[in-house]
């Protein structure tokens, strides 16, 4: 009897423990990947990083989204706003750059929607951070260096959505989801906040940092981004009565950032000697204003989409796709080395060797018939050469490959390239300048030297003397060659409202036959028809934004 | 404590030392069948009267006892059946034949929640499919070896893959669009991982109950608004140890390949659309020509890379050997299970090992110990391209482009990646080890002056052990050099290398203090839980990249520099989670007549803040015997038995998942904070970490669900058939979503998900059965099963301007919506009288759109709810099987309607991405086929073409035109089984008590309208490893 009582009670006792043993703290798991919000604005140090934050959420060239809404991820970065435009083709036919230049632009256009979405994210970022900054116990003028470089990166955004969609709704705190449901303050509105933002952030930001800081917002970046919105303004698009003070504006603003140019200038900045290495060197690199920056291994444009920009070299069997194609169009924009357009009948261009004797800035940007590639490969884009398989759906579609900003010394392994997506440059701001002064009193001295310096750099002689107008094309054609693939002729274009004159016109490729004596023959078909809508000179409103704001209202011609 | 030691080495004892000595004994042998079926009974108890020798009969019925004496008499007992005796005189056959009784009907059981229930008194919804079906199955997932055999269950299967092949289970169809619809999975009383269900070895298991209702649910409260599946492992019996093993080998093929197209017809096709297109013609007449000729295979292949990556057939083999048997005081069931699963390509194998002890102790007559141990070793070895890599590009080359180039090697054309080549074993392997061990400690004591009082204690440690391993290598691949006529070699690809580490374990104690005992007409039992757990996780990571060689798949190896393209990384995580509750149950019955059922269960999860983290998740049910009732007694001879029930109860769903992070489960939803990134932007060449704020919503809770349920059992004609019904609603509130669609994005921040959404989930159950014995040696039995469960949103925070045929409230979760295609414009007077505007340009070939609003434009506007999704609203199992002397034959078909799947990429659209083209667009548009069924062709298979146009849906539905959204309704013959049971005569010679022979085929035939991908499958990509048909044969002896 002693002996079963024992057992259960054995059991009860077992049973005791059990409950005995439930931990008090069981319930009580903190997360070991975040930090509380009170934590972090208590160290600067940990503040620090949340700025970091906000320069990492900075949407870039190297990865906008090329493909269906809803599909998103994996083609990120396979093409740029410039195959939208008349200098590139886009080869993947399936992506929606493709219906843009194609004159299809719905609502529900993927890039709109990222533009839109992405902008705002870093704007609220930057709110949030200059609205807590001040909590945060350390030197004021650290924080006040910090605060003025959350306002530039919140008005380099605003300028970003400006620029695509016209007057949007200006953020200036970071309040509550309902609060965001407001209506869209006008281009004034908004011009007048990024100039007031960028005029603050001047204020507080230094000129230039030392190399380990390259990439932070400086007063030189607020300055440059405060001209080219003016120059935005005053363009004919924003400036229908063509008030010719905005322009004034314009060139003063250039004019100043043009101050921490080389001498006379404070010498901080200046134009980088070669332009093909412009875009991948970083130390040294005085020409870069403000950008994007990547660092291997682990800061790289995302899926490492770079690769597929490059075009399919034989050889070089890494998986590239060959994204990316320029067109007949662009290559025809290069003026020859004597400075002249290739449409002049005395520039001596010979349409049977079309790469000789090129503004060097051709080579520099596009790769074409006969360029030698990585380790000495020879690129063959004739029918039947080496890049030119036609049986392919994925070969370039135009016999032009990307040049520029591709790195051939990493090509190897694609995806590694780390160089940075500039987003202000020095170049860009003289031929801002030029472009304001030209307009506001005509083709001046400071007008042709700010044109010829850009020039210089890549050995194309001055520019003659010429009227407004001619200066006016001069300086287009500049921007145009200069800027490629930089995502500017995209708004270029749209802002001088020429696009029913650039963007309708058919896209030219260039065939090459090799005859049987080894030598080639050149046309120049049509690749495909373009078409182009006045209204597109503004990006639509994203659907779904429209569904959840009511109080947005939409851009005229889109439905 | 010391006790404690005494039983293990007690147990221990008895297991590696009791062997049975035998005198000069004989044998008897036997068949034990249902008298109104005549099926074999398994598991029947057969005793040697006044003795405690005893066996328990086999699948087929069969048993075989040796016993001392020449005459005497054997007991047959059986749960739910009456007990019979039977006298035998010498050695050899008997047959013996059980009834049911009323009475013993009555003392069926199942399992439910914590705890047994008689059948007849079940007030629940509660389905149960047996040992026999599971093993029936050639699967090596348990998941899919439910499907089409009870209702209310609903499987999608989304891959054949081996080790990768579960199916999805819905129970009663999808409630939810915030959380996983994943059931509850219960593995004898203690909750655990779906794997550790569905990689369960089916002959360990005794039964699989699926607990569909509220009042059968509720006992598992936040976690069982999804239903639960229990599953209850077997046990020994005392008497004979009873030996079984059983074999099988198959072969694994797949059901049905996609509609392709010669090359030559490639090249025409594509001609076809580059003229429609406006563009150069990428072939020649003579290339063309050439394709069709195929003398020249290099330059001129025609290449099926279906066929080349899945062509063939896989073996798959399974062994099982088990042990049962014990004394009065000693019970074990020992298991031993071994299955090989090969792929379609050679680099793909999975493995898997299960071990399991089963032990019960009758320590005292009042204090019963269980331990149950169980192992499962899993090893799946694969490729390093992922299966979506591999599906997506097998599903896209073109049959132009050549796999390999005889005596050189893998052909490398353009940008297409060889699929051949990356599922070449040289090119790497992708090897995962899953080692788990589950373990269950019990101790049952009655308390002896209260009758029907017991307390119970369990501790349950689980402990899983991963590992993973990825080696990348370099395989070279050629290109042809039209200059030279060489083959290119590709540069070499420098392997890399990554191994993962993972571990849990998960610690659960329950405390359970039952009651059970009848006075007079009244019969009460009650039971009380306590339980706590406790499942913390880590894992491990590292890799390096840049290996200059292939020689060592070792991290040591590897440069350790990050230079250029070589990287390193470490990474490692830890979690927690938790929950603590407590339940009680009562249920209360007058004369097994009037049934009363209601349980209260309190939890607490760690997911939520402290203030709001407890629930309390009551539930009631009633049930009326009615065949008990006076006034049903005339109806007695056709009406066996005849029960109404109901019930109604609220559970929970904690398992809310963020859509925005792959699904992940929310983790401290509630708590505001910044999210550490590691590498978040470079300063000056410097990486340096960020914080990126995370969305909290403080309040936020789990899913409430409120069910309800209605339905009758019957018998009728002594069993001849069987009929359930069952009616079920249930309304899941507080679904946890965020409010995306409602808030600007210029808002600028993540939303936190809070408890908004609403569903109404309804449907009805049924099952009939019927079974007939014509003779002794001939009985036949058919069965059928038809679930329909519609759910549809009543709120999910949309955006308020969304046009009426464009919400989603109102409509089912997952639907689809977009354009309605009306018909392809024929000619020329159909495009005059089409007369839209429309976003993109429209011609001969291209589809046309209905125009919702009648405006004259196709846009937006126009877009509308088109048809449900991809999870059916109507599922059927029809199955059946005829015995004749030794011979079984059975069938199952198995089917889905009101189910729909969007294709989209390669497997619907023509050369989308620069892919292939399928057989069905051999009848498309063209000026001399008006009347075809697909559009003209075009290589430009865009979202911003009016034919593939995509727009941005609304969140809880794909956007799409209905065209390429296809009836997804199939009819499957799931299973086909002849096999043949050896007669006891012939088994005495060999000394066995069993021997069966089977041939069984899975997914053997297949009626579906939808092509280029599975219809039970949920992509409409078809970047998935097809399901399988399966032809395998085996055998099961027992001694």
């Amino acid at each position: 009897m002693i002996t079963r009582n024992f057992k259960w009670i054995t059991g009860i006792l077992i049973m005791g423990t059990l409950i005995a043993s439930c931990k008090r703290n069981l319930l009580d798991v903190y997360p070991s990947n975040s930090l509380s919000d009170a934590t972090v604005f208590t160290d600067i140090s940990l503040a620090n990083r949340f700025l970091n934050d906000v320069y990492g959420t900075l949407p870039n060239g190297f990865a906008r989204r090329d493909q269906n809404p809803g599909d998103a991820g994996w083609s990120r970065g396979m093409s740029a706003f410039a195959m939208a435009e008349d200098d590139a083709e886009a080869n993947n036919l399936a992506s929606s750059t493709q219906g843009l230049n194609q004159g299809v632009l719905p609502t529900t256009w993927a890039y709109a929607d990222d533009i839109w979405t992405q902008n705002y994210a870093v704007i609220r970022k930057a709110n949030l951070f200059m609205e807590k900054i001040d909590a945060a116990p350390a030197d004021a003028a650290v924080k006040s260096r910090m605060k003025a470089e959350a306002q530039f990166l919140r008005a380099f955004c605003h300028a970003e959505l400006v620029k695509c969609f016209g007057g949007v709704p200006l953020m200036l705190k970071a309040g509550t989801p309902e609060e965001s449901i407001i209506p869209r303050n006008t281009y004034e509105e908004c011009l007048n906040q990024i100039v007031k933002d960028c005029d603050e952030a001047a204020a507080a930001l230094p000129v230039a940092v030392q190399s380990s800081d390259l990439g932070r917002a400086t007063k030189m970046a607020a300055l440059a981004l405060k001209a080219r919105m003016l120059l935005y303004y005053a363009s004919p698009l924003n400036n229908t009565a063509n008030d010719l003070g905005r322009w004034t504006n314009a060139a003063a603003a250039a004019k100043a950032a043009m101050a921490y140019g080389p001498p006379p200038g404070s010498g901080d900045y200046g134009l980088y000697p070669d332009y093909y290495r412009l875009f991948l060197d970083k130390l040294g690199n005085k020409e870069v204003i403000f950008a994007r920056k990547f660092q291997n291994p682990d800061i790289k444009p995302s899926d490492g989409a770079r690769n597929k920009w490059y075009m399919s070299v034989p050889g070089v069997n890494d998986g590239a796709w060959g994204g990316f194609a320029p067109t007949q169009n662009l290559v025809d924009a290069y003026e020859m080395k004597n400075g002249k357009a290739i449409s002049d009948g005395s520039s001596d261009y010979d349409d049977q060797h079309p790469y000789d004797n090129r503004d060097s800035r051709l080579d520099k940007s596009v790769i074409h018939q006969g360029t030698v590639y990585k380790a000495g490969i020879v690129i063959e884009t004739y029918r039947g050469g080496n890049t030119n398989n036609t049986n392919r759906l994925d070969s370039s579609k135009t016999g032009y490959g990307l040049m520029k900003m591709v790195d051939t010394s990493k090509y190897g392994a694609a995806g590694d390239a780390d160089n940075d997506w500039i987003f202000l440059r020095y170049a860009e701001v003289l031929l801002n300048y030029a472009e304001a002064q030209n307009e506001a009193v005509g083709p001046d001295a400071s007008v042709m030297d700010a044109l010829n310096q850009v020039r210089a750099r890549s050995g194309q002689p001055n520019v003659p003397a010429l009227s407004q107008a001619d200066m006016r094309d001069r300086i287009r054609n500049e921007r145009r060659v200069e800027l490629s693939f930089e995502e500017h002729r995209f708004f270029d274009v749209r802002r001088w409202k020429l696009g029913m004159t650039f963007f309708r016109q058919p896209a030219r490729k260039v065939q090459i036959t090799k005859n049987p004596d080894g030598t080639f023959t050149y046309s120049y078909p049509k690749w495909e028809d373009r078409d182009y809508k006045e209204f597109q000179n503004l990006l639509p409103i994203p659907q779904s934004e429209l569904d959840r704001n009511g109080k947005l209202t939409p851009n005229p011609g889109y439905y | 404590m010391k006790c404690k030691i005494r039983y293990l080495f007690h147990l221990l004892l008895v297991f590696l030392l009791a062997t049975e000595v035998q005198a000069q004994n004989i044998r008897v042998t036997g068949k034990v069948t249902r008298k109104t079926t005549g099926e074999p009974l398994y598991g029947a108890t057969v005793t040697l009267k006044g003795t405690k020798q005893s066996t328990t009969t086999n699948s087929t019925g069969d048993f075989s006892l040796s016993v001392p004496a020449n005459s005497g008499t054997l007991v047959i007992t059986y749960i739910g059946m009456t007990t019979q005796e039977t006298a035998y005189n010498g050695a050899g056959a008997v047959s013996i034949i059980l009834e049911e009784g009323n009475a013993a009907i009555l003392n069926d059981v199942v399992v439910v929640g914590y705890g047994q229930q008689r059948r007849t008194a079940v007030t629940g919804a509660i389905s149960t499919v047996g040992t026999k079906e599971l093993v029936q199955s050639p699967v090596a997932d348990l998941s899919n070896a439910l499907q089409g055999r009870v209702p209310g269950i609903i499987t999608k299967q989304a891959s054949g893959e081996p080790g990768s092949d579960a199916a999805a289970i819905y129970i009663r169809g999808n409630s939810t669009f915030g959380a996983t619809m994943a059931p509850l999975f219960v593995v004898d009383g203690i909750v655990r991982s779906f794997r550790d269900f569905s990689q369960l070895d089916a002959n360990e298991v005794e039964s699989v109950n699926i607990l569909k209702d509220a009042s059968s649910a509720a006992i598992f409260g936040v976690k069982g608004a999804n239903g639960v599946i229990l599953v209850t492992t077997k046990r020994g019996k005392a008497g004979r140890t009873v030996a079984n093993y059983s074999f099988n080998y198959g072969f694994q093929k797949v059901t049905k390949y996609n509609n392709s197209v010669d090359s030559w017809q490639y090249a025409t096709l594509l001609n076809e659309a580059l003229l429609n297109d406006g563009l150069p013609l990428a072939f020649t007449n003579d290339q063309i020509d050439n394709f069709r000729k195929g003398t020249d295979p290099i330059v001129y292949p025609n290449t099926n890379w279906e066929k080349l990556v899945l062509g063939g057939t896989a073996p798959q083999m399974q062994h099982n050997l088990s042990f049962s048997g014990g004394t009065e005081k000693t019970r074990y069931f020992a298991s031993l299970g071994y299955l090989d699963q090969d792929g379609l390509y050679s680099s793909l194998n999975y493995k898997r090992y299960n071990v399991r002890i089963n032990l019960d102790i009758q320590a005292t007559k009042t204090t019963k110990v269980s331990v149950d141990i169980s192992g499962r070793l899993e090893n799946k070895k694969a490729p390093t391209t992922s299966i979506s890599g591999i599906f997506e590009h097998t599903l896209r080359n073109p049959p132009t482009i050549p796999a390999y180039y005889p005596g050189v090697g893998y052909a490398q054309v353009g940008s297409y990646v060889n699929t051949l080549r990356a599922v070449d074993p040289a090119a790497g392997y992708d090897n995962t080890e899953n080692n788990t061990i589950l373990t269950n400690f019990q101790l049952e004591q009655q308390i002896p002056w209260v009758k029907g009082l017991s307390i119970k204690g369990v501790f349950a440690f689980d402990k899983r052990l991963n590992y993973q391993k990825t080696w990348n290598d370099n395989v070279y691949t050629y290109t042809k050099n039209t200059g030279t006529g060489n083959f290119d070699r590709s540069a070499y690809n420098n392997p890399n290398l990554s191994e993962k580490y993972y571990q849990d374990h998960q610690t659960e104690m329950q405390g359970h203090i039952n009651y059970t005992n009848r006075f007079g007409k009244h019969g009460i039992s009650a039971l009380v839980l306590f339980l706590q757990q406790e499942r913390p996780q880590n894992e491990f990571g590292a890799s390096r990249s840049g290996y200059e060689f292939s020689f060592f798949d070792v991290l040591d190896q590897g440069p350790s520099n990050n230079a250029g393209s070589i990287t390193e990384t470490i990474n490692g995580k830890k979690d927690r989670f938790a929950l603590r509750s407590g339940a009680a149950r009562i249920n209360y019955d007058y004369d097994n007549k009037y049934l009363l059922q209601a349980s209260l269960r309190r939890d607490e999860s760690e997911q939520f803040a402290p203030n709001h983290r407890r629930g309390y998740f009551p539930a009631f049910s009633a049930g009326w015997v009615l065949s008990k009732e006076k006034f049903m007694e005339n109806t007695l001879s056709t009406v066996d038995f005849l029960k109404l029930k109901g019930s109604w109860g609220k559970l929970g769903n904690d398992a809310a998942t963020d859509p925005t992070k792959n699904d992940n489960p929310y983790r401290f939803l509630y708590l505001p904070r910044y999210a550490t990134v590691a590498n978040d932007y470079a300063f000056g060449g410097t990486i340096v970490p960020g914080l990126n704020p995370v969305a909290a919503n403080p309040l936020a809770s789990w899913e409430a669900s409120t069910k309800m349920d209605v339905g009758a059992e019957a018998r009728f004609l002594n069993g001849l058939l069987s009929i359930e019904i069952d009616y079920f609603r249930e309304s899941r509130n507080q679904i946890l979503t965020t409010r995306y669609a409602q808030i600007p994005a210029s808002y600028g921040g993540p939303l936190p998900a809070e408890n908004i959404g609403k569903v109404l989930n309804r449907g009805v159950e049924l099952s009939l059965s019927h079974y007939k014995t014509i003779s002794k040696d001939l009985s036949y039995s058919v069965r059928g099963n038809l679930t329909i469960a519609k759910n549809k949103i009543l709120e999910a925070a949309e955006a308020a301007n969304v046009p009426a045929a464009f919400k989603v409230v109102g409509r089912p979760i997952g639907s689809y919506y977009g354009y309605k295609a009306i018909g392809i414009i024929k000619d020329q007077a159909t495009l005059t009288s089409y007369g839209k505007n429309t976003a993109f340009p429209v011609g001969l070939g291209d589809i046309m759109y209905q125009d919702v609003n009648k405006d004259g434009n196709i846009d937006n506007a126009d877009r509308q709810f088109l048809s449900g999704g991809a999870i059916p609203e109507v599922v059927f199992g029809f199955s059946g099987g005829v015995n004749y002397k030794g011979f079984e034959l059975s069938f199952l078909f198995q089917g889905a309607t009101n189910t729909h799947q969007q294709l989209t990429n390669n497997a619907g659209f023509a050369f989308f991405n620069g892919g292939r083209v399928t057989g069905e667009w051999l009848d498309r548009w063209t000026p001399d086929n008006p009347n075809g069924k697909y559009p003209r062709l075009s290589t430009n298979a865009t979202a911003t073409t009016n034919n593939y146009q995509v727009p941005g849906g609304p969140a809880f539905g794909q956007g799409g035109n209905s065209f390429w959204i296809q009836d997804a309704k199939y009819l499957r013959l799931k299973n086909l089984e002849l096999a043949y049971s050896f007669q006891p005569a012939i088994l005495q010679k060999i000394g066995a008590s069993q021997l069966r022979l089977f041939a069984t085929g899975q997914n053997l035939l297949t009626f579906t309208k939808i092509h280029n991908v599975d219809p039970e499958n949920t992509n409409g990509n078809g970047w998935y490893y097809p399901a399988m048909a399966v032809y395998n044969f085996g055998l099961n002896i027992q001694f």
